[in-house]
């Protein structure tokens, strides 16, 4: 069941009114069920996946918290377990593969795979929401005593799918403590549901069929041309993935539970580190507590945390698919982690040492302006790695983003290509030089709304208007075949 | 605690989400009324160029009610194009040339009198298209004296079809033509009954591709190249973009993109689908073929009704096509369809001759080549000439 579908506009408020008319010790019960349900709509099978890890972390959280002498062994059984369950699942094929290529310069094949692996939903979400538990519980944290709780927080079915990765400590007592209807969280969880399929279905599905012209055949296209499909792809990940933050959290808002934010106007972002901070911050946040900061974090030798940063990262782009190119993409921003670090060190050693000039360079408009852009390219050439289906491809549109073949080199035959995309259908054709730059404006006008809090400021009437608008829009101008949300694969 | 009256009656007080809603239901309301009173929207308009959209817009624009009308899907309409393409010599544009030249011609031969004959053949057209077209379009003024339904098994077992509403003609006619007598037995899966019931609540919802003309329009308008793009008719995109682009709008057809040639111009080896047709009749819908079986049926009638002579013609298949089907399954097809013509006064040609289709005259196991249309349409003109109450429905006057 797709959040984008017409089964979910029918399924939610059902489930919503259900759960309100409801007395409250009901409401979890018919959480819960409706989240299994949610959940089998897809392969009825993989609930046992999903109960199954429930359970077994369930009582892990306990075996850990009451034993004296033995919590580290519970912690490493129950960290195994889930990610055992994971590997096999995600990763089973990509060992296979990658083992084929080690030894097949010794003659020998990687062994058949005896079956067709099927990668569950959401597994990559929960299994991370299990193994921030048991750690927690490990470190001090009480565990969850009822387990219907416990069920919900892994199965949730706002959250079920593609996050945000949630925290037990801030989700578990809005369930133990249920909040009280109220018109706000009916408002704000309209909008955000109506404004998160106003940027999936719009935005990010007519992008989506415009950027895959340029990644399937990055060889018909010239430089600038694939500079575009990049910029179009930064922008098309942004609004799938965000679309579906905001529909998952206007979703739980419904309910009257608050799920963290995901997303903070990432393109803003001053340089690589900020933007970490501002993307996927549930994952990003995630990966600092139980990565980086176990691995020694930054308070170890230079080099060390170099090696961290790039240990993080690399597993953060496994984690994303089992692929090469996830991989290269999460060494690549592990890599401009490690520069960004080397670059403020150097500028904290300058202005120590009264050499100010650097620091107020880059404080300044100009140089945060001129951050800000170079930090959002830096992204973007992660994009290709991140879009391309083989290494080859990425390679292949690197070398003309570099390059520029149409400035630089032989001026292709087909270099006019984007100058008459006069195709009618969709939208994004005749639009894409108008929408991009659009796009980018929008992301700026959007920090100055967020900042000065315009929509909670505007008369009711505004706000009413707006959500018609976005109900006109979504209804009309949604393609009839609107693809999965990107994040659904991982 | 359960939600009070109070609470309720607060909350629709107090919401902007609740006043949203209804805002959007009087703007909703506004449209549908000034749409009836000033006739904002055209409903033949089409945001894709599909083919019953193009062959729509040709047949409204012929001046009078052609004599012969031919129906059935990319076995005909193959047929007719690259048939006329070899026996013009010419480069024919698939969704522009509409008129069978063939058929026409070998008639005036055989009958001294040349009649015309205007193909509604679709790509993908099932039996319930071709009704519907024939209660849609073949009616009033724009009546037919004679129909030639080109028919074969897959036009009434495609175990691709979700539902007879799943089809982009259903969609396109369903905007102009009133399909209330046969709206839920069309559709079959909750998600489709749910769409239609939401369509037929909003108003914005059931006229989402009037909307989205205008949206194209406005973009077009925005364009930096110029308002001239918007033309609803040629694409000049490049190919590669285009081609990737119509993987996920298959429907949409340029004007510059369905061109045929003529037979023996360039090499034209013989495609071998038969995996492709192994698949199809292995999985054969029981369900889907009795469906469009009583869609036959209902067409049947509508011509016997309306006084349009139809022949039902058994399209030319190769014999390794006819095998892979399911033992018997052909002959019970043929018997089928020939009992229901002849309960309603059509005629019955079965032109599946394995004497005069050889293998040279397929592109393929199923579609007719250039020099396979020319012998088609000789035949069928034979046969046809021949037949007494196909001759009396052409000279009759309506």
């Amino acid at each position: 069941m797709l959040f984008n579908s017409l089964t979910y506009a029918i399924f939610l408020p059902i489930v919503v009114a259900l759960y309100w008319v409801s007395p409250v010790k009901f409401r979890v019960p018919i959480l819960l069920i409706a989240s299994y349900v949610f959940y089998m709509s897809w392969r009825p099978i993989f609930i046992l996946l999903i109960l199954g890890l429930t359970v077994a972390n369930y009582f892990f959280g306990f075996f850990i918290a009451r034993s004296e002498k033995n919590k580290k062994p519970w912690l490493v059984a129950a960290i195994a377990a889930n990610l055992v369950t994971l590997c096999f699942f995600k990763y089973a094929y990509f060992l296979n593969d990658s083992l084929g290529t080690l030894i097949k310069p010794l003659g020998m094949a990687p062994p058949a795979m005896a079956f067709d692996i099927v990668l569950p939903l959401g597994i990559s979400f929960f299994v991370f929401e299990f193994i921030h538990y048991v750690v927690d519980v490990y470190r001090g944290s009480a565990p969850i005593k009822s387990f219907m709780a416990f069920a919900l927080f892994a199965s949730f079915f706002p959250t079920q799918i593609a996050g945000p990765i949630k925290r037990f400590q801030d989700f578990i007592p809005q369930f133990l403590n249920p909040a009280k209807f109220a018109v706000k969280d009916l408002d704000s969880g309209v909008s955000l549901i109506l404004m998160g399929l106003f940027k999936k279905v719009l935005i990010a599905d007519n992008l989506a069929f415009f950027v895959q012209g340029g990644f399937q055949h990055p060889e018909l296209f010239t430089g600038l041309d694939l500079w575009l499909f990049t910029y179009a792809f930064a922008f098309q990940i942004y609004f799938d993935f965000s679309g579906y933050t905001d529909i998952a959290r206007g979703s739980a808002m419904l309910f009257g539970y608050k799920v963290p934010i995901n997303f903070n106007l990432p393109y803003l972002a001053k340089n690589i580190a900020d933007f970490w901070h501002r993307w996927h911050i549930s994952l990003s946040t995630w990966l600092r507590d139980y990565l980086f900061i176990p691995l020694g974090g930054s308070r170890v030798s230079k080099w060390k945390v170099y090696r961290n940063l790039m240990i993080t990262m690399a597993l953060g782009g496994l984690w994303h698919g089992a692929a090469g190119h996830f991989l290269v993409w999460g060494i690549f921003h592990g890599a401009m982690l490690g520069l960004h670090k080397m670059f403020k060190d150097g500028r904290e050693w300058l202005s120590d040492n009264g050499y100010t000039f650097v620091s107020n360079a880059v404080d300044s408009k100009l140089g945060t302006a001129l951050s800000t852009l170079f930090t959002f390219h830096v992204v973007c050439i992660g994009w290709v790695l991140f879009r391309a289906d083989t290494m080859a491809t990425a390679g292949a549109i690197l070398k003309k983003l570099f390059f520029m073949d149409t400035v630089f080199g032989t001026m292709p035959a087909y270099a006019t290509a984007m100058n008459l995309p006069s195709i009618n259908y969709p939208l994004i054709y005749p639009a894409i030089f108008l929408l991009l730059p659009v796009l980018a404006i929008s992301h700026v006008v959007m920090g100055y709304i967020d900042k000065t809090n315009w929509v909670a400021r505007s008369p009711k009437v505004v706000k009413a208007a707006w959500v018609c608008a976005l109900m006109l829009m979504v209804l009309v101008f949604s393609p009839d075949k609107s693809p999965k949300f990107i994040y659904f694969q991982f | 605690m359960m939600v009070s009256k109070t609470s309720i009656s607060k909350v629709l007080l107090s919401s902007f989400a609740i006043l949203g809603f209804g805002m959007f239901l009087a703007v909703d309301a506004g449209f549908r009324v000034a749409d009836k009173t000033f006739h904002l929207t055209d409903p033949h308009n089409s945001p894709i160029r599909s083919l019953i959209w193009w062959t729509t817009k040709g047949y409204l624009a012929e001046p009078q009610a052609p004599d012969i009308v031919l129906l059935g899907s990319s076995l005909m309409m193959t047929a007719h194009h690259a048939g006329d393409a070899t026996k013009l010599n010419e480069i024919v544009n698939e969704v522009k040339h509409f008129h069978s030249s063939c058929m026409e011609d070998y008639l005036a031969q055989k009958s001294g009198q040349k009649p015309s004959a205007f193909s509604f053949a679709i790509a993908g057209q099932m039996a319930s298209d071709a009704y519907l077209i024939a209660r849609s379009l073949l009616v009033g003024d724009k009546q037919p004296k004679v129909i030639v339904y080109g028919i074969a098994p897959r036009d009434l077992i495609d175990n691709t079809l979700s539902s007879p509403a799943s089809t982009e003609t259903f969609k396109y006619l369903d905007r102009f033509s009133d399909f209330s007598d046969i709206a839920l037995s069309a559709r079959t899966s909750a998600n489709e009954f749910m769409q239609y019931g939401l369509e037929k609540a909003i108003y914005s919802m059931s006229h989402r591709p009037d909307l989205v003309c205008l949206q194209h329009k406005f973009a077009y308008s925005l364009a930096p190249f110029g308002k001239d793009a918007y033309t609803q008719s040629e694409i000049k995109t490049p190919f590669m973009l285009r081609q990737i682009a119509r993987m996920d709008v298959p429907d949409d057809n340029g004007s510059n993109e369905l061109r045929i040639g003529p037979y023996g111009r360039e090499a034209e080896p013989f495609r071998d689908n038969t995996a492709e047709y192994r698949h199809r009749y292995a999985y054969i819908k029981q369900k889907t073929y009795k469906s469009q079986l009583s869609y036959l049926n209902k067409l049947m009638s509508l011509c016997k009704k309306q006084g349009i002579q139809l022949v039902m013609v058994n399209m030319p298949l190769t014999p390794g096509n006819v095998n892979l089907m399911p033992p018997g399954f052909y002959e019970q097809y043929k018997n089928t369809v020939a009992a229901m013509a002849r309960e309603n006064g059509a005629r019955f040609l079965d032109m599946n001759k394995a004497d005069a289709f050889e293998q040279k005259h397929f592109a393929d196991t199923v579609h007719l080549n250039g020099l396979g249309g020319v012998q088609f349409f000789k035949l069928l003109s034979d046969e046809l000439a021949l037949d007494r109450a196909f001759t009396a429905a052409l000279s009759s006057t309506q």
